[in-house]
C-alpha cells in the first residue's frame, strides 16, 4: 500500500509561473488596431463584436471541410525533440504515467522548444527540467506540458484559453492541435515577447493578450478547454463561467510555494463540477491573485 | 585575583560601574537574542527562532576559547579588555545584523541550489553569532577575573539578562521592527562609557555612538522577507503600485500587517458559484492570515454560504451558539451572522488583529450577538463552566497549505492535541459539533491526523463508538472534519445528505456510508483495485481495530499528538526519506518534511562547530602550554601515568586528585549542567508556549524568568552550596523530577495546577543558578587554567542540548526531555562530589609537568 501510495507521488519540479501582479483591468490590455499578420505581434485585435463562427485570419477549410492553419515546421534539433518525447514523455515509469495521445506527442515533436528559451539555456532546451526565461518566470518541464495538454483533450476546432503565456511554448503546442488558442499573460514584457515570438515562428493564429488572467477572456468565451499554468487557491469563478458545459479545465490547486495538486475539472451539462486529482506538482503562484494559505 | 596592570585603577573590578556594565551588556545581548528570534520568525520561518538559542550558546561557548587564547592579556589588563569588548560589541550589533539580512537565504531548498543555500546560511549564522561571541567574551572576562566576587558578577549577568528579556518583549510588542535593536545599542554604549578609563577611551565611546546613530539613520533595519514568504509577494505588489499597506501593528503574539488591493479575491474554500467581494489581506509574522471582507452588512457575505465552513450549520436544527477559535479576518463571523446564530463567541489572542478588524472590518463585530475574547484558546476553554456551544469551529486551522512543506514542523500547536480537542468537545452542548476545514493534500496527512485526533479525544471522553460521531466531507479544494457529541441520527443524516447534494460535496466518512458513494464527484487517488479515496481508507482504518497497523504503514506520521509533544505539523517518518529519494531523486528535499531535517542538520552542525570552535582550540592550547614544543604525546601520557601512580600510592583519600579524574569530573560537571540547564529551559519554554500561545513570547518569559531567578540563586549560592559542589545539581535534579510529575500529568496541568507549576518552575530556576558560579569559583581557586575549559564545555553542551531537546521532544515528548535533564544533573552531582573532594595540586595544575629538557 505504501508503495502504491508513493507511486502517486511524481517528480515534477518547479514549473512556469504566472507573474508579477499588475493592476490592469482585463479590457485595457495592449492591443494593436490592425488584424494580426505575419509581420505583427499576434496580440488581441478583433473587436468584441466579431462573430465567433467566422474563421479567423490564416484559418481556412480544405476540400474535406477540415480546418487548415499554419503550423510551422523546423528541422533544427528535430532529433533531440524526438528523443525528448521518446524518453521523457511517451515512456512512463514507476513514478509517472506515459503520455499516450499521439496528437500530443506529435505536437511536442514539432514545436521547437529551444526557440522559446533564452540563448543562455538553449543547450538544455530538451532536458527534463523547467528553465528560466526571465522576469522571474520559467518554461515548464516538457513532461508537464505534454501531460497538461493531454488532460485538456483538445479536439481540432475547439477553443482553448491559456492562463499564463510565459514563453509561449504551451500556446504553440496547443496551436498544433487547434487554431483557436487564446492566451493571457500579466507580465507585459513577457506578453509582448511571447506574442512576437509566436508570430515570427509562424504560430499566427494564437492570440495573446496582456492582462490579468483571473478574469479570463470573456469576449472570446466560452471555451472548450481552459489550461492554467500557475498555482491557484481555487478555480477563479470567472474562468469557470467561461467554460462551456462539457468543457474541461486543467489547473494546479494548492497553497503557495508548496506541493499543489494538478486537477482536471469537468463542467457537466447542468453546470455542476466533476474533478479528478491527477498528481502533485509544484507551480509558483498566480501572483496576480493573492492566495489564502 | 590578579594584580592590576600599570595604569589600571586599583580594585577596578570592585567598582560598581563594572557590575552595572556587566548587567547592561547582558541585557543588550539577551535583547538581541529575542529580537533576532522574532525577526527570523517574521522574515523567515518559525524553526529558525530555535536556532537563535543555539547560535547564542555557541557564541558564548566560543568566547571561552577566545578568552583562553587571550588569557594573559585578560588577567593583566581586565579593564582594557572589558572596554574594548564593549566597543567591538557595539560595532558588531550595528553591522553584523545588516550583513546577515543582506544574504538571500531561504528555507526552501531550491533543487540544484542546495549547497549555495548551505553556504549562505553558514555565513548568516556566523554573522548572527558575532555579537554573542563578543558579549560572551566580555562577560566571561569579567567573571573569570572577578575572583571571590564571581557570584556578584554572575548575578549581575543574570539580572541584566532577565531585564533584557523583559525589554525585548516590550519592544516586539509595541515598536516597529527597525527600532527593536536600539536598546541593545544604547546599553552597549552605556557599558562602554562605564568601563572607560582615560580620555582616549571617552573618544572611543563617542565615536561608537556616532557610528551607530549614523548607521541607524541612513540604513534602518526594516523587515527583509525571504523571497518565498507571503509578505515578500505583498511587498512586491506594493512596489509595483498594485497594493498598499494600510496598517501595521505589533503585538506580543506577532507582527500584523494589513494590505489593500483590487487584486485580492481569495477566500479559503471559495465555491465556483460566485466571486468574493473586495477584501483586505492580513499577514501575521509575514504569513497569510486571512482576509477581511470590505463589506458593511452580512447580506454582502452571501459567498460564505457556499463554503465548506457552512456545512456544519446545515446539521444544526435551531439557531446555534457558536464559538470561533482563532478567527482572524471575520469571515466566519459574517457566516455565523448569516446563519442566524444566537450567540457568537470569538477567540483571538492577538489584540492587534482584533484592533485591525474592528477598524477595517466593516462592523463585522458590531452585532449584539458577537462577544470578543482576547485570550489564549485553551485558557478560554478552561473557563467554560458548562457545555454550551452548538458549534465550535477551529478557524485557526483553516487553510490550504500542507504545513508549508514541513517548515512549520517545529511549531507547537497546543490546540490540536488530543487534550485540546477533548476540551473543545467538553464545551459542546449535547448536540454540538466541532469542525475544522483544511485543504486537500497529497499525500494525505493533516486531514488524516485530524480524524485520528478527534477519535482519540472522543475516546478520552468515554465515547467508544467514535465511528458514529465522525463526519468528513470534502470538495475539490478542502476537507471538513466534524466530531459530534452524539451519534449520527436519522435527522442529521438527512440534513447531511441534503447538504452534500446542494453544495456538490463528496462524502469521505459518516456512519453507514456506502463505499459506492465515496470519491465522487471529486475524485482522489485511493488504494488500487478500489473506488474509494485514501481519506476514506484512512478514516476506516483509524476507526477499526487496525489503527496501530495503519499508523505504522502510512508513509507519514499521522498519529495524534498530545500536550507532551504538541507538534501537529510534524509528519516526519525516517522511512519516508528513502521512499522520497527513490521517488524524486535529487529533488526529494522539495517533498520532505523540512522542519525535522533542519533540526537534525542544526544539531549536527551545532555539535561539530562547537567542537571546532571551542574544544579543539582549547585542547591544542592546553597541549602546547603544558607539554612544550618538543613534547610528544607519549611523554605526556607517561608523565600523567606517573603522577596517577604517585597519587594512588599516597592512599585512598587522594584518589580523587588524579589528573584524569579531575579533568573528567570537570567535563562531566560543566557538561552535565549545560545539558541539563538547556533541556529544562526548552521544556519550560514549551509549557510557557501552551500558556501564552506564542513561542517568542514564551521564550522571552522563560529565559527572562530563569535568568532573573537564577541570578538570585547565584547570589545565594555561596551561602547555600559553598564548597559542596554536588549540592546545587542535586537540588535541581530533585525539583526537576517533581516538576516532570506535575507539569505533564494526565490532569490538565494548564488549569488548576498552573500556579503550582509556575512556583515549582521558579524554585527550579533558583537552584539552576547555583552550579555554575560555585563550579567556576572552585576552579578559579584550585585550577584556574581549567576555567576556559569549563566555560567552553558548558557552552558546547548547551548548544547541543537546545537542538537535542527538540529532537527528543518530537520523538518521545517533553517528559522525556525533563527526565534526561534530571539525569544530566544527577551525573553532575556525582562529578561535583569528586571535584569537591579534590585538593589543590602542587604547581596549581592538573596536568603533569613536562619532562625535563636537556
Amino acid at each position: 500500500m505504501t508503495t502504491r501510495l508513493i507511486g502517486a507521488l511524481l517528480l515534477l519540479p518547479l514549473v512556469s509561473a504566472c507573474t508579477q501582479a499588475k493592476d490592469e483591468p482585463p479590457a485595457d490590455e495592449a492591443t494593436s488596431t490592425a488584424p494580426p499578420s505575419t509581420t505583427q505581434p499576434a496580440l488581441a485585435t478583433q473587436p468584441a463584436t466579431a462573430p465567433a463562427a467566422a474563421l479567423p485570419p490564416h484559418v481556412t477549410l480544405d476540400a474535406d471541410g477540415r480546418l487548415q492553419w499554419p503550423r510551422p515546421r523546423m528541422g533544427e534539433r528535430e532529433r533531440e525533440r524526438g528523443r525528448m518525447v521518446d524518453t521523457q514523455i511517451a515512456r512512463g515509469d514507476r513514478w509517472r504515467d506515459a503520455v499516450r495521445d499521439e496528437r500530443v506527442l506529435a505536437a511536442l515533436r514539432a514545436v521547437p522548444r529551444h526557440a522559446f528559451v533564452p540563448d543562455s539555456h538553449r543547450g538544455n532546451a530538451y532536458d527534463d527540467t523547467p528553465l528560466p526565461i526571465g522576469h522571474g518566470q520559467t518554461i515548464s518541464q516538457p513532461y508537464i506540458v505534454a501531460l497538461m495538454t493531454e488532460l485538456l483533450a483538445v479536439k481540432e476546432g475547439e477553443r482553448v484559453l491559456e492562463i499564463g503565456t510565459g514563453s509561449g511554448y504551451q500556446a504553440a503546442v496547443l496551436n498544433e492541435l487547434t487554431p483557436y488558442v487564446y492566451s493571457l499573460e500579466i507580465i507585459e514584457p513577457l506578453c509582448r515577447q511571447a506574442a512576437e515570438l509566436l508570430t515570427r515562428l509562424g504560430y499566427t493564429t494564437v492570440r495573446v493578450r496582456c492582462g490579468d488572467g483571473y478574469h479570463g477572456w470573456p469576449e472570446e468565451g466560452p471555451f472548450d478547454g481552459i489550461i492554467v499554468t500557475c498555482a491557484a487557491g481555487h478555480v477563479p469563478p470567472p474562468l469557470w463561467d467561461q467554460l462551456k458545459p462539457g468543457g474541461r479545465m486543467v489547473i494546479p490547486i494548492g497553497g503557495t510555494y508548496e506541493t499543489q495538486r494538478l486537477v482536471v475539472l469537468s463542467k457537466q451539462s447542468d453546470g455542476q463540477r466533476q474533478s479528478r486529482n491527477v498528481l502533485p506538482v509544484r507551480f509558483v503562484p498566480m501572483t496576480g491573485r493573492m492566495q489564502s494559505p | 585575583m590578579s594584580a592590576p596592570a600599570p595604569g589600571e585603577p586599583r580594585g577596578a573590578l570592585d567598582r560598581l560601574g563594572v557590575l552595572v556594565a556587566v548587567a547592561a551588556v547582558s541585557a543588550a545581548v539577551i535583547n538581541y537574542e529575542i529580537v533576532l528570534m522574532r525577526r527570523l520568525l517574521v522574515e523567515h520561518w518559525h524553526h529558525f527562532a530555535y536556532l537563535v538559542i543555539s547560535a547564542a550558546l555557541l557564541g558564548f561557548g566560543a568566547s571561552g576559547t577566545l578568552l583562553a587564547l587571550l588569557e594573559h592579556r585578560v588577567r593583566r589588563s581586565p579593564q582594557a579588555v572589558l572596554f574594548w569588548s564593549a566597543i567591538l560589541l557595539g560595532v558588531a550589533l550595528a553591522v553584523l545584523p545588516r550583513l546577515a539580512i543582506a544574504l538571500p537565504v531561504t528555507a526552501h531548498f531550491i533543487p540544484g541550489d542546495l549547497w549555495l543555500q548551505v553556504g549562505r546560511w553558514t555565513l548568516f549564522w556566523l554573522a548572527a553569532l558575532g555579537p554573542f561571541l563578543l558579549g560572551g567574551a566580555l562577560l566571561g572576562a569579567a567573571l573569570t577575573t572577578a575572583g571571590p566576587r564571581a557570584g556578584q558578577v554572575y548575578a549581575a549577568n543574570l539580572f541584566g539578562s532577565g531585564s533584557g528579556a523583559a525589554v525585548a518583549v516590550l519592544l516586539v510588542s509595541r515598536f516597529a521592527v527597525e527600532q527593536w535593536l536600539w536598546p541593545s545599542l544604547g546599553l552597549v554604549g552605556l557599558a562602554a562609557f562605564l568601563l572607560r578609563t582615560g580620555r582616549a577611551r571617552v573618544v572611543g565611546v563617542l565615536l561608537l555612538v556616532g557610528f551607530i546613530v549614523a548607521l541607524e539613520w541612513h540604513r534602518p533595519l526594516r523587515p527583509a522577507y525571504e523571497e518565498f514568504k507571503y509578505a515578500a509577494r505583498l511587498q512586491q505588489l506594493v512596489s509595483q503600485g498594485a497594493a498598499q499597506r494600510v496598517a501595521w501593528r505589533c503585538d506580543p503574539h506577532g507582527y500584523v500587517e494589513l494590505y489593500e488591493s483590487e487584486l485580492f479575491h481569495d477566500l479559503p474554500f471559495l465555491a465556483l458559484t460566485q466571486p468574493a467581494p473586495p477584501m483586505y489581506s492580513l499577514a501575521i509574522n509575514g504569513d497569510p492570515a486571512g482576509s477581511l471582507l470590505r463589506i458593511d452588512t452580512a447580506a454582502e457575505a452571501e459567498v460564505m454560504d457556499a463554503t465548506l465552513m457552512a456545512l456544519p450549520y446545515r446539521l444544526l436544527a435551531s439557531p446555534p451558539s457558536v464559538l470561533l477559535i482563532g478567527e482572524t479576518g471575520g469571515t466566519n463571523v459574517w457566516l455565523a451572522r448569516r446563519q442566524q446564530a444566537a450567540r457568537i463567541d470569538v477567540i483571538q489572542p492577538n489584540a492587534a488583529v482584533v484592533g485591525l478588524v474592528r477598524e477595517f472590518g466593516g462592523g463585522v463585530y458590531d452585532d449584539p450577538r458577537v462577544n470578543l475574547h482576547v485570550e489564549d484558546p485553551r485558557a478560554f476553554l478552561r473557563s467554560v463552566r458548562a457545555p454550551q456551544y452548538d458549534l465550535i469551529q477551529i478557524v485557526a486551522l483553516e487553510g490550504l497549505g500542507a504545513g508549508n512543506a514541513g517548515v512549520r514542523g517545529l511549531a507547537e500547536d497546543h490546540l490540536v492535541t488530543v487534550e485540546g480537542i477533548a476540551q473543545c468537545l467538553g464545551a459542546l452542548s449535547p448536540g454540538g459539533l466541532v469542525a475544522v476545514s483544511r485543504g486537500v493534500e497529497q499525500p494525505p496527512r493533516e486531514n488524516v491526523r485530524l480524524v485520528a485526533t478527534f477519535v482519540e479525544a472522543l475516546e478520552a471522553l468515554g465515547i467508544s463508538d467514535a465511528a458514529e460521531h465522525i463526519i468528513q466531507v470534502r470538495d475539490y479544494l478542502g476537507v471538513c472534519t466534524i466530531a459530534a457529541r452524539l451519534p449520527l441520527d436519522d435527522a442529521r443524516r438527512t440534513a447531511l445528505l441534503s447538504a452534500i447534494r446542494e453544495l456538490n460535496l463528496t462524502p469521505v466518512w459518516y456512519a453507514e456510508l456506502s463505499p459506492e458513494d465515496v470519491n465522487r464527484p471529486d475524485t482522489l487517488d485511493g488504494p488500487p483495485g478500489t473506488s474509494v479515496d485514501w481519506l476514506h481508507y484512512a478514516a476506516r482504518e483509524i476507526l477499526s481495530s487496525r489503527r496501530a497497523q495503519f499508523y505504522d504503514s502510512w508513509l507519514l506520521n499521522v498519529r495524534p499528538v498530545r500536550d507532551d509533544n504538541p507538534f501537529f505539523w510534524d509528519f516526519y517518518k525516517p522511512q519516508a526519506v528513502g521512499e522520497l529519494r527513490r521517488a524524486y531523486g535529487d529533488l526529494w528535499l522539495t517533498r520532505a518534511e523540512l522542519g525535522r531535517l533542519f533540526l537534525y542538520a542544526s544539531l549536527a552542525v551545532a555539535g561539530a562547530v562547537g567542537v571546532l570552535l571551542i574544544i579543539l582550540p582549547l585542547a591544542v592550547l592546553a597541549f602546547w602550554n603544558r607539554a612544550g614544543p618538543r613534547a610528544t604525546a607519549m611523554s605526556v601520557a607517561r608523565a600523567a601515568r606517573d603522577t596517577a601512580q604517585t597519587a594512588v600510592a599516597r592512599g585512598s583519600a587522594d584518589w580523587a586528585v588524579t589528573p584524569a579524574t579531575s579533568m573528567l569530573a570537570t567535563i562531566v560537571y560543566f557538561g552535565g549542567i549545560g545539558l541539563g540547564f538547556m533541556g529544562l529551559e526548552m521544556a519550560l519554554i514549551s509549557r510557557a508556549t501552551a500558556w501564552l500561545g506564542d513561542p517568542v513570547l514564551a521564550s522571552a518569559a522563560v529565559i527572562g524568568a530563569v535568568l532573573v531567578v537564577g541570578g538570585a540563586g547565584s547570589l545565594a549560592s555561596a551561602r547555600v552550596v559553598g564548597r559542596r559542589l554536588w549540592l546545587g545539581p542535586l537540588l535541581v535534579a530533585g525539583v526537576a523530577v517533581l516538576l516532570r510529575a506535575a507539569a505533564w500529568s494526565s490532569a490538565d496541568s494548564l488549569g488548576t495546577g498552573l500556579w503550582a507549576l509556575v512556583s515549582a518552575s521558579l524554585v527550579l530556576a533558583f537552584f539552576m543558578g547555583m552550579p555554575m558560579p560555585t563550579g567556576v569559583a572552585l576552579l578559579n581557586e584550585r585550577t584556574p587554567r581549567l576555567a576556559p575549559w569549563a566555560w567552553g564545555i558548558n557552552g558546547v553542551s548547551s548548544v547541543i542540548a537546545t537542538s537535542a531537546a527538540l529532537v527528543v521532544a518530537m520523538s518521545t515528548g517533553y517528559r522525556t526531555v525533563v527526565a534526561l535533564a534530571a539525569a544530566a544533573y544527577a551525573l553532575a552531582t556525582l562529578a561535583g562530589v569528586l571535584l569537591s573532594a579534590s585538593r589543590r595540586l602542587s604547581g596549581g595544575s592538573i596536568m603533569p609537568r613536562p619532562p625535563a629538557r636537556d
